[in-house]
């Protein structure tokens, strides 16, 4: 399980060409990173071009699993779309991870490169407390994520119009850290998460929209909070 | 934060306050996802293989959480394709003695029996027709057994009402056996009893599981599955309709002694029905055209978020909130998620889905260890049904979809959009050839088809969907 996300993106508008995208990341040693990448940003297009390329990487005290057939986002492959980078240096040391792509241009007329690149310095700058359970394992750290879950709200809509539900703590202190879900079985509900603090929105789905019918479906819904 | 401990990352991210809360795991099981099948199954081509039954959800109704992994039980894991449906079914029970105040329990039998006059002796077998001669009530036999005394014949599919002493019928012909005495055996009351989808398209194709043949239960759970709630007596204790405890079978076949809650005030004589006991069922249902791996079975761990501490380890780290309930603790097995990822997996508009394959994917961190992942069911039920009519009465026909999973371990491909979702018509080439990575999607999952349509002229078709605008969640972690 990786400790951080990067998903790294070069525009679409830069396909033909030469693209580089880079990033910086200060984080602790032995940190695991999943990384994925994605010449295609901004566009739902995609080109067979980019299909079964793989990355050269180049690596200085960092490892990636898996280190080959690594595909980009989005295509075709026999390998992977992503690859999780490990740290293997020590506090202080600089640390870089590079993932070039040689591509034909849409036309096949010239081959092109993509480039990405996440480098920082290994900093161990944490304090407090680690958890462990019996076995040995990480239950909480203070440099790592934990996802959890963190509450179950139950109701029943009305006058099939949208409903403000307030959730204490919500979207709080920022909506990145929050996710709610429904999970009712045909509920004519969708979460619509928002920015505000405390609550977010039920949005009713309408019958006959885009002239799709909707089954018969029900206004109670079933939501799930999760924080990360 | 006013009070306790707040431990926040390095990024300033909480990880556990006074709100937090934990999985409680209170029920985990295998079983292996069967056929929905329509009503009109003869006219369903693909009515094969078991039927899916349910699985008794725990707790109160509507509170529970649904975890899902396909399992090898022998051999390799290889990808698996299905769906979760939520459904009901109900039971009740009928004492079989007298109550005694002071006491907390009850002798019961539960719906779905009737007993055979004491000293008569009947032989039936699975799927013989038992009804009674005035009563007109009726049921079909589970299961091969001798009913006399000491044992209940066990009925499904039932209706109606035994009356005491009346003449038993086998399959339309007398048997000389009666419904043994009411008021002092027990005379089971009857109704008709399977499992129900929730969620259905009434409207426009009358959908429900076919009910189960003969010998086959609709439930993987054994009757104690269907205690530990909302199940009433009348009056006569000390706490109005006392809870269901506990249950624990008797020496008599067919008997059971159920624990509640309360005591007994008063004497309540034989025969006392309790009211219904509605419960929740999950049903796992594979895709209607491919078999579920033969060497497979789909782990379920039902859950619900909550307060309460149940371990008894005597170390580690836990915290409370002001109510002294436990808010965290180190030694609490939980849902630790890896990835929520957003998508569409919804079928929209027509069952040629060439513009938009309805599927969303997720590649583990781990693929060494792929069998410890599950996923957090987040959408139940059928979610599109599509209608193609044509003069060609075998092109035609109706297909329902549910937005279901498609697991893939290193090696396997189906979390692409190529055999996920099977039926739909996908370009054949956007699909992987072979992967070292282990791959969950999210996916449309044809669970039920049948032929018989109205006719359209040629290519005609039309669609219903339910969250076509919404999108979906796939939520994958592992329980450390």
């Amino acid at each position: 399980m990786s400790d951080y996300n990067i998903s790294q993106q070069i525009a679409y508008q830069g396909f033909n060409f030469n693209s580089s995208k880079s990033d910086v990341m200060n984080v602790e040693e032995g940190a695991k990173i999943r990384w994925t990448m994605d010449a295609e940003g901004g566009t739902t297009a995609h080109s067979t071009r980019i299909d079964n390329e793989y990355a050269v990487f180049t690596l200085s005290n960092c490892t990636v699993s898996p280190s080959s057939q690594v595909a980009m986002l989005g295509c075709l492959t026999a390998g992977t779309n992503h690859t999780v980078i490990t740290l293997t240096g020590s506090e202080g040391q600089s640390w870089s991870a590079q993932a070039v792509y040689t591509h034909f241009n849409t036309s096949g007329s010239a081959e092109v490169t993509k480039t990405f690149t996440v480098s920082g310095t290994i900093s161990n700058d944490l304090y407090g407390m680690e958890i462990r359970d019996a076995s040995g394992n990480l239950r909480m750290s203070v440099g790592r994520r934990q996802p959890r879950l963190h509450a179950f709200v139950t109701g029943t809509g009305s006058n099939n119009a949208d409903q403000t539900i307030t959730i204490s703590g919500f979207n709080t202190p920022s909506p990145a850290e929050w996710h709610a879900v429904n999970v009712k079985d045909g509920s004519l509900y969708r979460v619509t998460q928002g920015t505000t603090a405390n609550q977010l929105t039920l949005t009713h789905i309408d019958e006959d929209v885009d002239n799709f019918f909707t089954l018969t479906g029900t206004n109670d819904y079933e939501l799930v909070i999760m924080r990360y | 934060m006013s009070y306790g401990i707040r431990a926040v990352n390095k990024d300033g991210v909480s990880l556990i306050d006074e709100n937090s809360k934990q999985v409680h795991i209170s029920k985990t099981g295998s079983v292996v996802p069967g056929t929905l099948s329509v009503d009109d199954s003869a006219e369903n081509p693909f009515h094969t293989g078991p039927k899916a039954k349910g699985v008794i959800v725990p707790g109160e109704i509507g509170e529970s959480l649904v975890f899902v992994r396909p399992r090898a039980t022998s051999g390799s894991q290889t990808a698996a394709t299905f769906c979760v449906h939520m459904g009901d079914t109900t039971k009740y029970w009928t004492s079989t003695t007298a109550t005694v105040v002071g006491q907390s329990y009850i002798l019961a039998t539960p719906s779905g029996q009737v007993q055979i006059k004491p000293s008569i002796t009947l032989s039936v077998q699975a799927g013989d027709v038992i009804s009674g001669a005035t009563s007109g009530a009726s049921g079909v036999v589970i299961r091969s057994m001798t009913g006399n005394s000491s044992t209940f014949i066990h009925l499904r599919a039932a209706s109606g009402t035994f009356t005491s002493t009346e003449d038993l019928l086998k399959n339309g012909s007398s048997t000389g056996a009666t419904v043994a005495t009411g008021g002092t055996t027990g005379n089971p009351k009857l109704f008709v009893e399977g499992i129900h989808l929730e969620n259905h398209t009434s409207d426009y194709c009358p959908y429900n599981p076919d009910l189960h043949t003969a010998g086959e239960n609709f439930l993987v759970d054994t009757i104690g599955g269907l205690t530990g709630s909302q199940s009433h007596w009348a009056s006569g204790n000390t706490n109005q309709g006392p809870r269901i405890i506990d249950i624990e079978t008797t020496s008599t076949t067919g008997v059971y002694k159920l624990y509640l809650d309360g005591t007994w005030s008063s004497s309540l004589p034989a025969g006392t029905e309790s009211s219904d006991i509605p419960r929740s069922v999950a049903i796992f249902a594979r895709e209607f055209q491919s078999s579920y791996p033969s060497n497979h079975v789909l782990d379920y761990r039902f859950g619900s978020l909550d307060n309460d501490a149940d371990e008894s380890t005597g170390y580690g780290f836990e915290m409370r909130d002001a109510n002294g309930k436990l808010t965290y603790s180190s030694n609490r097995i939980n849902f630790q998620i890896e990835s929520i990822t957003t998508g569409n997996a919804d079928v929209v508009g027509d069952r040629d889905i060439s513009g938009g394959n309805p599927i969303f994917s997720y590649e583990v961190n781990d693929p060494t260890n792929y069998q410890d992942y599950f996923a957090l069911v987040a959408s139940f039920g059928p979610s599109a049904l599509c209608l193609e009519g044509s003069a060609t009465s075998n092109t035609r026909g109706y297909w329902l979809y549910s937005t279901g999973f498609s697991f893939s371990p290193p090696g396997y491909r189906p979390y692409d959009n190529a055999t996920a979702g099977y039926g739909l018509l996908i370009s054949p080439s956007d699909n992987k050839t072979s992967t070292n990575a282990g791959g969950i999607a999210h996916c449309a999952v044809c669970f039920a088809h049948w032929n018989d349509s109205p006719q359209f002229t040629g290519g005609s078709y039309f669609s219903e969907t339910l969250n076509h605008l919404s999108p979906r969640d796939l939520i994958i972690g592992k329980f450390i």
